[in-house]
């Protein structure tokens, strides 16, 4: 009964088995952002299928998580459009923003994964992956940590439920972070450099779930620098340089046969 | 030292300080009710409230205690609005703490790491939700030495209300001088008595601390 | 960043500080009392007194201080030959403060009770201060007596007579079958008493009549009088008990006063009438 990405089943199916629905899930169209005069992406647009697993990569200053925190407007883009499934994100039909209300009720539609977890610090882990579903979708305190219990078994945290996040290590605090995403069934996830602030041996138990994320066919798009987990992982890879995309493609045709020169130069660079 | 005036003040001076313990419970009563709820206040997303709640601050901040105590009980009265001694003090030191308690509310939740309100964002929490159920419950630690320095500043403020009259600690001391001419040895067991009361606050502070969790 | 100042310099800025420190600080008197001597070399004769006390002393527009104490004193400081310098202070603490020699006199209607007179050396009766008791106008009907004080707030000043007047006055109620005053106020001045019985918070505030007359002239039909509160008494000038040079000659001059017609002249000056001075401090229980 439980709608959350059955990951067990979907282990045994590649990422290249992907059905490409008609119209995509995301769509981002000639997208502005400036923060006072500084420019930082101007007409940037990006579509992203249903069930596929885009890799945003680019050196920093690139503008990729800005991008991204646009999306679920965390950060409130100046120009252009955000459609998610077809609906107008942030805006109504005649570009006014919207209520507070509406605006967050978008929202949950999103799952955000920070760089730096931000779990609630003063919630166990269970509590923090209830707090959504308790508190934006109602449920009963019960049922919320019900939920919650089988967003952690996901992530394979049910052993630390009652752990405050000071108790955790940084892998199993963003592992928590996840299933506090997934307990709001989001059509799609956004992760942050999801890894860039752990610990080298804590990185893969957080690339692992992801893995399974991306098998089960959840909508993903990521900025990261876990260039094997983009190989590996990724359906489409992005490539962003100083506020545009430079090309994008599947990841064996960005990493082995990159088109543009400012592609080759950053790829060149991971590899000294 | 006068050790007959000595013996004589240590029960009066013990009813004044029952008389200063009531007046401070109320005022700490009535101060932290309206100073949470003008803390909460000054993170409305409305600009109205928010501005109203800073110009009621700095109005508290930017004048003495002693003049508002003067302006509760002799300038109200002008409008209509006619406190006994006793309720006036009351008055008057709980809106002058509830300023500084809404801006000990306001700087607490405000220092928590922004991250925190953009997870709570993200997962479609409204900001009433983001304040209640995030932002509060983390601040109630780092709220705790202000907050006791507020009290204390309260206690020490009810001083004041000796000059409309109210029978607390300072005026019973001070009619004590007035009969019998002995201010060193009462203004000393004034001091010592306000000296006892705080400290027992300032530990009851640190205890609430160490048992607060530490986030 | 200011030069380093040179090593003398500094020390004479030292000294330059400490001399100004030490010419502040109060000088010591000898243990036998001031002698009119020490005042005149001194050049300056300083008085305590509360400055919110008219018609004695208190501020006129310019803020500066006049009043009976301050023409009277002028009067007898002329004749040893120093300045007059009035030191506003807390009346509740103005016998402590005597002591710790912050001024050598006390002025400000300082009324005789039997506890002062234990404490101070009072000179012979300077200004006549019998209680009396303040109203608002619109009671004088009602509150013809101290009697119609019966169940009544009262509101008085810390440390003055009044408030050692107070436990009689209410004991005297009690004995004529009432229950005595309903609650007693106290605050620090008596313009704040006034305030309060303005405001209702008190109905009736205790001073000396002098006084009250001149609260009377200043606020025409706000408030009214009741006399015969309590029993004739004066002030007089006071001086710490070994001081008995200065109050000798405080003494001499008053009676001197009395003779040539300057108190006369002061009085109808500042109270529109002649005031009935004993010519020996009254002795009190």
């Amino acid at each position: 009964m439980s709608s959350l990405p059955n990951l067990d089943a979907a282990r045994a199916a590649t990422a290249s088995q992907l059905p490409l629905a008609a119209s995509p899930l995301l769509e981002v169209e000639r997208l502005h952002k400036r923060f006072g005069e500084q420019v930082i992406f101007k007409s940037v647009s990006l579509q992203v299928a249903h069930g596929e697993t885009v890799v945003l990569i680019g050196p920093s200053g690139s503008g990729k998580t800005t991008l991204l925190r646009c999306i679920n407007f965390l950060e409130t883009p100046d120009g252009g459009a955000i459609r998610l499934d077809g609906q107008r994100i942030g805006v109504d039909d005649n570009g006014r923003a919207l209520s507070e209300v509406q605006l967050t009720q978008q929202r949950r539609r999103f799952g955000f994964v920070f760089q730096r977890f931000n779990l609630f610090a003063h919630l166990s882990a269970l509590d923090n992956v209830a707090a959504g579903p308790q508190r934006v979708l109602g449920l009963s305190r019960e049922a919320a940590r019900e939920r919650a219990r089988l967003a952690l078994d996901k992530v394979h945290m049910q052993q630390h439920t009652l752990k405050r996040p000071s108790q955790l290590s940084g892998g199993q605090q963003q592992r928590v972070a996840i299933a506090r995403a997934l307990a709001m069934e989001p059509e799609l996830i956004l992760f942050d450099e999801p890894t860039s602030a752990l610990d080298p041996e804590l990185v893969n138990e957080v690339l692992d779930v992801m893995r399974d994320l991306a098998a089960a066919r959840m909508t993903m798009v990521v900025v990261t620098h876990e260039m094997s987990f983009a190989r590996q992982v990724a359906h489409r890879v992005v490539f962003m340089d100083s506020g545009a995309i430079v090309e994008q493609g599947t990841p064996a045709e960005v990493f082995g046969r990159p088109r543009e020169e400012r592609t080759r130069r950053f790829l060149q660079h991971l590899h000294t | 030292m006068d050790w007959s005036v000595i013996k004589l003040a240590v029960p009066i001076l013990g009813v004044g300080l029952l008389a200063t313990l009531k007046v401070c419970f109320a005022a700490i009563f009535f101060g932290m009710l309206l100073g949470v709820v003008l803390g909460f206040g000054a993170l409305s997303r409305l600009r109205a409230v928010r501005f109203a709640v800073l110009a009621y601050v700095d109005f508290v901040r930017g004048t003495p205690l002693l003049v508002q105590i003067f302006l509760v009980y002799f300038a109200l009265p002008v409008i209509g609005v006619n406190f006994d001694e006793y309720w006036a003090g009351v008055t008057a030191l709980s809106l002058n703490a509830a300023g500084f308690i809404c801006e000990i509310m306001r700087s607490g939740m405000q220092s928590i790491d922004r991250g925190q309100i953009e997870a709570a964002q993200s997962i479609g929490m409204r900001h009433r939700q983001v304040v209640l159920h995030v932002l509060f419950p983390q601040a109630w630690r780092r709220i705790v030495p202000p907050l006791t320095n507020e009290l204390i500043s309260l206690v020490k403020g009810s001083a004041m209300l000796s000059a409309i009259s109210v029978y607390e600690l300072t005026h019973a001391g001070q009619e004590i001088i007035a009969t019998y001419f002995a201010p060193f040895e009462i203004f000393l067991m004034i001091a010592l008595y306000y000296y006892a009361l705080i400290s027992l606050l300032a530990w009851l502070s640190r205890y609430l601390e160490r048992r607060l969790p530490q986030y | 960043m200011p030069d380093p100042i040179s090593r003398r310099r500094f020390l004479s800025r030292i000294g330059a500080g400490a001399a100004l420190l030490a010419s502040g600080l109060p000088r010591v008197a000898l243990a036998a009392g001031l002698t009119l001597d020490d005042i005149k070399k001194a050049g300056v004769l300083r008085i305590g007194c509360e400055a919110t006390y008219p018609p004695l002393t208190y501020r006129d527009n310019s803020g500066a201080l006049v009043g009976y104490d301050v023409d009277l004193a002028g009067a007898f400081c002329k004749a040893l030959g120093v300045k007059a310098e009035f030191i506003d202070t807390v009346w509740s603490g103005v016998i402590p403060s005597l002591y710790t020699k912050k001024f050598d006199l006390i002025m400000s209607s300082l009324s005789y009770t039997a506890e002062r007179e234990k404490k101070v050396a009072f000179s012979i009766p300077y200004v006549e201060a019998s209680q009396a008791l303040l109203i608002r106008a619109a009671d004088q009907k009602t509150l013809t007596g101290i009697a119609a004080m019966n169940g009544r707030g009262l509101g008085i000043k810390l440390g003055s007579p009044g408030q050692t007047l107070e436990p009689k006055l209410d004991a005297q109620l009690k004995a004529a079958g009432g229950a005595g005053f309903k609650e007693v106020k106290t605050f620090d001045d008596h313009p704040a008493a006034y305030m309060a019985l303005a405001e209702s918070k008190v109905d009736g505030v205790l001073n000396t009549l002098p006084t009250l007359a001149l609260v009377l002239k200043n606020a025409p039909g706000k408030y009214a009088i009741v006399k015969g509160v309590g029993a004739d008494n004066w002030a007089g000038i006071a001086a710490r008990t070994e001081d008995t040079a200065l109050i000798g000659f405080i003494d001499q001059q008053l009676r001197t006063f009395k003779q040539d017609g300057t108190l006369h002249a002061l009085q109808q000056k500042w109270f529109g009438f002649d005031m009935n001075l004993p010519d020996a401090i009254p002795v009190l229980s």
